[in-house]
């Protein structure tokens, strides 16, 4: 596998595979909470902050991989010239 | 955006390499570099037209000659040593940043002049929001904390929605889509928490970093002060992220939304980036709402003293 073809891979998976474990952690954490207010519903202010910071904070993992994902595409060589130099497959 | 040019036999491709080959050589046009029309695009050309160089003829024909000779250098890049060596220092974004402070005085002097004990509409809105500050203050910190840490972290919650919120309005930029402006930001907050624990209890702060068994400090030291160097960084990464993410993707979507309309070419922007913007609105809530949480929370980590907890409601 050429290291291009490598590189490729990673700046179009990086992301996504980040986001599928954050969106299952934050599915999680959003259970928990709307059972919380639903059993405590004075107490809905404070879960509901709670929350939110818990969701930024795994959310903030998920933009860590899309800093990755901008430095590393800075780095992909242009497509013509890929091309040409590998002679056109 | 770049097109890629169709090659229907060796010879189109290789003149078409060969164009290519010196279009790329010194900068890379992709979705994260492209430069899109905003207002503040002005200041780097009224800055060419003040400090750039000049021969004697263009000086005489008058500073509106000047300013489209700055405009046209400034399509094709070439700006006067003097201009980039001061833009180095005071960029687009600085000016961004300087106009949103300006607002938020403007707004703040305008509710408090001439105070009544029985409010009218915009003093009562600065005094809801004060209110509403504190109280968040008080909630994340305790009360004798947070009536002392209201106004840092309601000057921190305030400024980075403004600055988040530049982003939504048209022609304006956000500053904190540049690392540099959310990077300083998290020093600030890093920088407080470090005063302000010193200041509160003295050189003892430092026994902060060794944990709970005293005779593991070789482990705890280093993994704690890691921990927090980890911070600032996280916070200005995880701003930078937000709201780079949001504006480039509005950006994108207002690229997009231009329709060419039959043969003579009319273009029809239609406004496809409206739900974004929205999202945009609350994303800047939420960002500038997160980091003050943060900012909360390292605080009264670091300025409680032994025996009173953190803070609970």
């Amino acid at each position: 596998m050429d290291y291009a073809v490598a590189l490729a891979l990673a700046v179009g998976l990086g992301v996504p595979i980040a986001v599928i474990f954050a969106s299952t952690a934050q599915g999680r954490a959003t259970v928990a909470a709307v059972e919380g207010i639903a059993r405590q519903p004075e107490a809905a202010a404070n879960i509901r902050a709670s929350l939110l910071l818990g969701l930024a904070l795994i959310e903030s993992l998920v933009i860590y991989c899309l800093l990755m994902f901008i430095l590393l595409m800075g780095k992909l060589p242009p497509i013509l010239e890929y091309v040409q130099r590998t002679g056109g497959r | 955006m770049p097109e890629l040019p169709q090659a229907h036999n060796q010879t189109q491709l290789r003149t078409a390499e060969a164009g290519a080959a010196e279009a790329d050589a010194s900068h890379e046009e992709n979705i994260l570099t492209e430069r899109h029309p905003t207002v503040l695009n002005a200041y780097p050309i009224v800055l060419e037209a003040f400090r750039g160089r000049f021969t004697a003829r263009e000086r005489e024909a008058g500073f509106a000659r000047r300013l489209t000779i700055a405009a046209e250098r400034a399509e094709r890049g070439e700006l006067s040593p003097a201009t980039q060596a001061t833009l180095r220092w005071v960029d687009v974004n600085t000016v961004a940043s300087w106009i949103m402070m300006a607002t938020l005085v403007v707004l703040v002097r305008l509710g408090t002049r001439r105070m009544k004990a029985v409010p009218g509409r915009f003093q009562s809105i600065w005094e809801w929001t004060y209110q509403t500050l504190e109280g968040f203050a008080r909630n994340m910190m305790g009360d004798g904390l947070g009536q002392r840490f209201a106004p840092l972290l309601g000057t921190f919650f305030l400024y980075i929605l403004f600055l988040n919120l530049g982003g939504i309005i048209p022609g304006f930029v956000s500053p904190t889509t540049a690392l540099n402006t959310t990077i300083a930001l998290a020093l600030c907050c890093f920088l407080a928490v470090q005063y302000y624990g010193f200041r509160t209890r003295g050189l003892r702060y430092v026994m902060h970093f060794v944990g709970e068994p005293w005779w593991l400090f070789p482990i705890n030291v280093p993994i704690h002060v890691l921990g927090e160097l980890a911070r600032p960084l996280s916070l200005s990464v995880r701003l930078f992220g937000n709201i780079f993410g949001e504006d480039t993707v509005i950006a994108q979507l207002v690229t997009l939304g231009v329709i060419a309309i039959g043969a003579r070419g009319l273009v029809l922007p239609v406004p496809v980036q409206f739900p974004m913007l929205l999202f945009g609105i609350f994303g800047a809530f939420v960002q500038a709402l997160v980091f003050t949480m943060l900012a909360a929370s390292y605080l009264s980590g670091a300025v409680v003293t032994h025996g009173h907890g953190a803070g609970e409601h």
